[in-house]
């Protein structure tokens, strides 16, 4: 996954969800490099339904 | 955000084993991506926390298990990460190994490719970023390298699916490489005694040899399953000995060694050009952050995202989601069929209502907030996906230092533009507590999220684009004065900010698309909750009578220093849970008629200068305590209604027409 503010390329291992307190259910990724917060289109379940569907 | 992406079914097939292995940062995952399935079992590996991800693929028409592992710097490991990588070599035996490496880093990923030829793998050496790679004036001579090497090397773009087939193709014919790096004479001596002494195993007695010499405590297990405690005892010795005719540890003169052959490959296959400075898109992304040329290139975008958000988002599909849709149907059919099933005029009031659930909290949600922060959304994607958000923060950041802020404050205030909650969190990235507190208060008082911005914009996009440069003049004049007086009472020297800026490229589609999608449902999942639950408040508020009590009390601010008309109220209430629905509170009065547009722009400046949600608020108590919070909050709310007021006086008196 690359940060789209600095072009950090970050490793799934990386991603620091630890301080947060919005739970494990947040959809939301921290950049390790810049601390930037951005969605992470692969935790969508909507794209997800999205994209079962075209492929049918 | 959960870490462990572990998806249904897992596919663990036979076939043979395909191992990508490569340093960090090099699109690992990615290839992982395009090679395999659309399932993938993501497990510990045995004994550690460290995962490792598997799937299933069919390349050259042979079902294949892929495993992507552990970015690595070195095989001879120095982290669990590396130890776990050098086992899977170690121990599973695998068919195919492909090397990823970052085309623009390729030194690092020779050092991998040295180790694997010594281990006597058969590998491919994939050059993948080779984009970046050009970009920054680096070019790989492949032909060379692949003769140098004696494996096949091919380039690849991950992101943009460059190379994949050539990758998949290049696997039906691996080449162990008969490279080999020459160590000191000392050390080559010492490995002719050791190899002897070696069990069989999947990877090379000289490689297995050169861990033991340097000392490679994580092999410990392994030897004493496979070998007598003589042979140890020997081995130790062995590397004891030659330990002491060196003054540097033994892993170090080794990888010294490797990093040199590694520099001497690389003199003979790269070669840089400079970049050409004088292209189209550099010279915008020097625009994008010069102090003069910059303010012009940024109110070009603020046009453009008014025009797209303003006009076409909180117009055209408004119009048709709020007076089509719900206006023709949802609405009318709602009605009809709560008042047809449902007696109690109570819950019928609650859901179809003046403040219903239905009539007011959804039609809010759907028919004004999603169209608008829509098409926002995919606006923010393309600022994300162009290189421009990072040149904003640059442009922010000669503007911090006017006002005398420390550069790091910056990033913070940027992030807020994405989620003012968030970028709270991110303010810890402060060193003294003064300058947390002044990032969270200036973060609080005018930085909207990115929703709120995109509501905030539709609304200014139903006046003229004069209104929507007053607004920002007003947001940004606040900040600097209130960032001005606060640094006067913070003491410290000013911080260096370093951002690495990405070039300006050409975003894609699809991926402005995917984040789109992404972010739409998030928010809808964040808001449209706290839209229910400040609705059902209102609707309480009407029901106990209080609403007018709260009208007539606010009468003397709202109607009279505000100059707005007194159901603004309604919606400043709403603007307590987030600014975004108070804003959408107000663009239904606007679009009924109810307010011209110095009452518009009035009420969004105010509504910009509340605290952004509850959600923010919580976060506020719980990194500053409760007691700052509530000061904070004493001092914003306040604020955000003096600003509005001296706005509607200004305006007034001066005669501006919008």
């Amino acid at each position: 996954m690359k940060c789209p503010l600095c072009g950090y390329n970050i490793p799934r291992e990386k991603i620091e969800c630890r301080n947060c307190p919005m739970g494990n259910n947040c959809q939301l990724v921290c950049c390790p490099h810049c601390h930037y917060q951005f969605i992470d289109p692969h935790s969508s379940r909507l794209l997800n339904l999205l994209k079962r569907l075209f492929k049918r | 955000m959960h870490t462990h992406q572990k998806k249904a079914k897992g596919d663990e097939g036979g076939g043979e084993k395909v191992l990508l292995i490569g340093n960090p940062n090099v699109g690992k995952s990615a290839i992982f991506n395009l090679l395999t399935g659309k399932y993938v079992t993501v497990s510990n590996y045995p004994g550690t926390t460290v995962e490792i991800t598997s799937g299933s693929a069919s390349l050259n028409k042979k079902n294949c298990i892929v495993l992507d592992t552990p970015g690595v710097n070195n095989l001879n490991p120095l982290s669990e990460d590396e130890k776990v990588t050098r086992d899977i070599l170690l121990k599973e035996n695998p068919s195919k190994i492909i090397q990823v490496a970052d085309t623009k880093n390729l030194r690092r990923g020779l050092l991998i490719s040295l180790q694997l030829a010594e281990m006597g793998f058969p590998f491919l050496l994939d050059l993948n970023m080779e984009d970046e790679a050009r970009s920054r004036g680096i070019f790989i001579d492949t032909q060379k390298l692949s003769g140098l090497l004696g494996v096949s090397t091919v380039t690849t773009i991950a992101t943009q699916r460059k190379g994949i087939n050539s990758l998949i193709k290049g696997l039906e014919h691996l080449k162990s490489s008969p490279y080999q790096v020459t160590y000191h004479p000392v050390i080559e001596d010492y490995l002719q005694q050791i190899e002897p002494l070696l069990p069989p195993a999947a990877i090379s007695k000289r490689s297995l040899g050169l861990m033991l010499l340097a000392g490679d405590e994580s092999l410990k297990e392994w030897l004493h399953e496979n070998l007598s405690p003589e042979a140890i005892d020997k081995i130790e010795s062995l590397h004891q000995n030659l330990q002491k005719k060196f003054n540097e540890p033994l892993n170090y003169v080794i990888t010294e060694r490797r990093l040199r052959t590694a520099d001497t490959i690389l003199d003979q296959v790269m070669f840089t050009v400079r970049p050409d400075k004088s292209s189209f898109t550099a010279r915008i992304g020097q625009w994008c952050v010069h102090p003069i040329a910059g303010i012009p290139v940024f109110l070009l975008v603020l046009y453009l995202t008014y025009k797209f958000v303003g006009e076409f988002g909180a117009g055209t599909l408004v119009g048709f989601f709020e007076e089509v849709l719900f206006g023709r149907y949802i609405n009318p059919w709602s009605i009809k069929l709560v008042t047809a099933t449902i007696p109690v005029k109570f819950i019928q009031e609650l859901l179809v209502g003046e403040y219903g659930l239905i009539t007011m909290a959804l039609s809010y949600s759907i028919a004004i907030v999603f169209p608008i922060v829509t098409t926002f959304f995919l606006i923010f994607g393309l600022l994300e996906d162009s290189g421009y958000l990072p040149r904003l923060a640059v442009m922010v950041n000669k503007l911090f230092k006017v006002m005398g802020l420390h550069g790091k404050a910056v990033l913070p205030m940027v992030l807020g533009l994405g989620c003012d909650t968030m970028a709270t969190l991110t303010s810890r990235i402060l060193e003294s507590k003064k300058e947390r507190v002044i990032v969270t208060l200036l973060l609080a008082l005018g930085v909207p999220c990115s929703a709120q911005l995109g509501v905030i914009l539709g609304m200014l996009g139903g006046l003229s684009f004069k209104a929507t440069i007053i607004w920002l003049g007003v947001i940004i004049g606040v900040i600097l004065i209130v960032g001005y007086l606060a640094s006067l009472v913070i003491p410290g020297k000013g911080s260096d900010f370093v951002l690495e800026l990405p070039p300006i490229r050409i975003p894609q589609i699809s991926n402005i698309v995917i984040k789109t999608i992404a972010r739409v449902e998030w928010y809808l999942k964040e808001a449209v909750p706290l839209f229910i639950l400040g609705t059902f408040a209102l609707f309480l508020l009407v029901k106990l009578q209080l609403l007018g009590i709260i009208e007539r009390g606010a009468s003397p601010i709202i109607t009279g220093f505000l100059g707005l008309p007194a159901e603004s109220t309604a919606a400043f209430i709403l603007g307590f849970l987030r600014r975004d629905y108070g804003a959408a509170g107000l663009y239904s009065l606007a679009k009924a008629g109810a307010m011209d547009p110095i009452q518009i722009l009035v009420s969004l400046v105010t509504i910009t200068l509340f605290v952004p949600c509850v959600a923010n608020f919580f976060i506020i108590i719980k990194e500053r305590g409760l007691k700052t919070a509530l000061a904070m909050a004493a001092f914003i709310f306040p604020t955000a209604f003096l600003v509005g007021g001296l706005l509607n006086l200004i305006l007034r008196w001066e005669g501006i027409e919008l």
